[in-house]
């Protein structure tokens, strides 16, 4: 045989055989993750400390064209798999968010608290920890804070564009026909009538209420023990230690070291992180610049009620 | 010669050698020889399809959709790079005989499906960096190479459609480009209509 066919063949072979591993690769997969998310199947090799990063706006929203679920449910999906696992010892869960709206927070705060009934979940908030953010972060049973993180926050917001000068000087005017007086309230086309204030504000103090007794059932701690600083302030995370709100000053390093010593791992033992697949980390940033409003800082949160920090 | 002589006489790694080495022997090749290059070529675009299907997979998240994808989407998908070929191979021909030349709308068809073959290689690269859990610089990689295998492509369409057809390097390049123009636009057009009917049914709602 021709020394050249030879040679052609071997990378025809190659190919051939690349076809093939991608297939089986594509294949087992599908079946790793299939079988995390249905069974107790382990996604880890040996015993050591699972990791969830919950970072951004917390959100039930799908953004971006290349996300197949919200924020949220991955995150929770995330803590469902780490939970199933028997080899996860021990949590950490990673935080740098500003909070989100008020379901998706407390969807991920009972997921963490049902976790910390089985396992050791220790908290390492990164740059920002606030309002949701430190709503979740509270299920724990440590938290870290950096000294420069921002945390607190606690409380409850609401936000609509009032356009009613705006559409008088352009002569729009809604035609709105409702079942009941409060049907289109915080509507941008008019003021808000005192009645639909004090009802907003009972919305809010509820929602309020709601997150202080969880923050309360979280941190072990009577309400009244941090109520003064519940008003909606932020705070570093040095500030936080002396309120009582965080555990430690401490780094991300910190906070898996805490986890397993609380699990009575090893020093050595693994770190199992969040795996992204290559196009996640170009797209995955996609998300904000395609899914969002662009003019979302400046109306506000077009009525979503939120557990969030807005500057 | 039978399928099985053909094929173990190993005659057709000659073809794809040219084709990576030599593009103008390729050419010397398939006018000399007495075959049909047609179904050969039409597996050499289907293995490139097939190659970058699968290196989308391994790069995407990884779903039940791939069965889909693999399934129908490559069928899908096949025919409509094959109706994109034909097309190209009918508006080269058609610059070719403006320009005097004799064009073969068939055998610029088999051409443009052999032109795709460097996209057969862009598998195992990304096998390799997705096994070594190195998928960044995969993608950056896979962008580099993929560029290399277009402007591979195009010297080798231009290449071979210059030998075949007798004519200049330049009335190849006019051939492949005035089509490639033509089509990018209608293309671009098709897309902004096609948003401009759904935006104003969204915005109609």
């Amino acid at each position: 045989m021709d020394k050249n066919r030879k040679i052609l063949v071997a990378i025809l072979v190659f190919l051939l055989m690349s076809m093939v591993l991608s297939l089986v690769q594509i294949n087992t997969s599908m079946q790793r993750k299939t079988s995390a998310s249905s069974s107790n199947i382990s996604i880890s090799d040996s015993r050591g400390v699972g990791v969830v990063r919950v970072s951004g706006v917390i959100s039930s929203d799908t953004e971006g064209h290349f996300a197949s679920m919200s924020m949220h449910e991955a995150v929770i999906a995330r803590i469902d798999q780490l939970a199933a696992d028997d080899n996860i010892k021990a949590v950490v869960l990673r935080v740098d968010s500003p909070g989100g709206t008020v379901a998706a927070t407390q969807e991920i705060f009972q997921k963490l608290m049902e976790l910390r009934q089985k396992k050791p979940l220790v908290v390492s908030m990164g740059d920002m920890a606030a309002s949701g953010g430190y709503y979740i972060s509270s299920a724990a049973n440590h938290i870290f804070a950096n000294q420069g993180t921002m945390t607190g926050s606690i409380g409850v917001i609401i936000a609509a564009p009032n356009f009613k000068g705006l559409f008088e000087k352009l002569g729009i005017k809604m035609n709105v026909i409702k079942s009941g007086k409060y049907k289109d309230i915080l509507s941008s086309s008019r003021d808000l009538s005192d009645e639909e204030k004090a009802l907003l504000q009972d919305l809010i103090d509820n929602c309020y209420n709601q997150f202080i007794k969880d923050v309360s059932l979280g941190r072990n701690i009577p309400i009244d023990d941090f109520k003064q600083y519940a008003d909606g302030r932020v705070f570093t995370g040095s500030r936080g230690v002396e309120m009582k709100l965080v555990d430690s000053v401490g780094t991300f390093q910190d906070a898996v070291k805490k986890a397993k010593e609380l699990a009575k791992l090893p020093a050595d033992a693994p770190l199992y992180d969040e795996n992204s697949s290559a196009l996640d980390l170009i797209f995955g940033g996609m998300g904000s610049f395609f899914g969002k409003n662009p003019l979302g800082s400046v109306t506000g949160n077009n009525g979503l009620i939120e557990y969030r920090y807005v500057p | 010669m039978s399928f099985k002589e053909n094929l173990k006489s190993l005659v057709w790694a000659d073809y794809i050698s040219a084709l990576i080495m030599d593009p103008r022997l390729f050419a010397v090749k398939i006018s000399e020889s007495k075959r049909r290059i047609l179904p050969s070529s039409l597996m050499i675009s289907f293995l490139a399809l097939f190659s970058v299907f699968l290196s989308l997979s391994l790069l995407l998240p990884q779903s039940e959709f791939f069965y889909y994808k693999i399934s129908y989407g490559l069928v899908l998908g096949y025919i409509i790079l094959l109706m994109i070929l034909f097309i190209f191979a009918l508006s080269a021909d058609f610059v070719f005989q403006y320009l005097g030349f004799p064009g073969k709308s068939g055998r610029i068809f088999s051409v443009l499906n052999y032109s795709l073959f460097p996209f057969v290689f862009i598998l195992p690269g990304v096998v390799i960096f997705n096994s070594i859990e190195l998928a960044p610089v995969a993608v950056l990689a896979l962008a580099v190479f993929v560029i290399a295998a277009l402007i591979y492509s195009v010297y080798f369409i231009v290449s071979v459609l210059s030998e075949i057809n007798s004519a200049p390097v330049l009335t190849a390049l006019a051939a492949v480009f005035i089509p490639l123009i033509a089509l990018t636009i209608a293309v671009i057009l098709c897309v902004i209509s096609l948003f401009g009917i759904f935006y104003g049914f969204i915005v109609n709602l």
